[in-house]
């Protein structure tokens, strides 16, 4: 359940799953509802599919993502995304897929 | 990194699913025959619904998540996924409103209001099911 948890914590893996709800999409499709790179989209979708909560479909050069969540799954994403929970924590994504933003030049 | 979750295998869930038959099915032998020295016969009634109805409600919960390989075989996976996530709810509700009626309403309330509120959830997804297929036809 902690993986459950922790892939639920991200507010880009959640906003994932509620695009999924819909119905399948493609990554690219999903990726373009986000400005990250698709390197993070990656590591995104393989933190999903590591919860057990999308499952990854190869159709030729193209993979489908479908939702795969249980009823209590689906009502503890429900309970995140309303509250906003965001929780700050070293494993939600691997360390090199994480985007660092250019920092801030001096004066 | 976090370790991947895994479904357990189909024959895990057979072997599970049969265990807790062999559960219900004992726990329902054994109060029947503590009963009504032991146990009263409404007891015994409400705890085998309230046990009934966590089972069905466990089953329920899983449906949307345990049936997603069936969708490669549906030509229209978006209609697909709506049908079984909606199924998998109406069961959750449904279970949900067999199990409160053993705990909280009186015997003779609960002995026919728990099925009906199951019942009314097999056929909230048997209608909407059927809905689907006339639209399909249309």
């Amino acid at each position: 359940m902690s993986t459950v948890f922790k892939a639920l914590a991200d507010p880009t893996r959640r906003k994932v799953l509620q695009l999924l709800r819909q119905r399948p999409m493609s990554a690219g499709e999903l990726s373009e509802h986000f400005e990250v790179s698709k390197p993070t989209m990656s590591a995104h979708f393989a933190v999903l599919v590591g919860a057990d909560l999308i499952e990854a479909d190869k159709q030729g050069r193209t993979i489908i993502y479908r939702l795969k969540m249980s009823v209590l799954e689906e009502t503890l994403l429900g309970f995140a995304q309303t509250f906003g929970l965001q929780i700050a924590h070293p494993d939600s994504l691997p360390d090199d897929s994480v985007d660092h933003p250019a920092p801030a030049e001096g004066p | 990194m976090m370790p991947a979750k895994q479904s357990p295998s189909p024959r895990t869930m057979r072997i599970r699913a049969l265990v807790h038959a062999a559960l219900i099915i004992g726990l329902a032998v054994a109060m029947t025959l503590r009963s009504p020295d032991y146990v009263s016969r409404e007891t015994t009634n409400r705890i085998l619904g309230i046990v009934t109805g966590f089972f069905v409600l466990y089953y329920a919960n899983a449906a949307s998540k345990t049936l997603a390989p069936l969708s490669r075989i549906a030509c229209d996976p978006a209609t697909e996924q709506m049908l079984r996530r909606f199924m998998a709810w109406a069961l959750v509700l449904g279970s949900l409103g067999y199990i409160l009626p053993w705990v909280f309403a009186p015997f003779k309330t609960a002995m026919w209001l728990a099925p009906a509120l199951l019942a009314t959830a097999l056929l909230t997804v048997g209608i909407r099911i059927g809905m689907r297929k006339r639209g399909s036809r249309a």
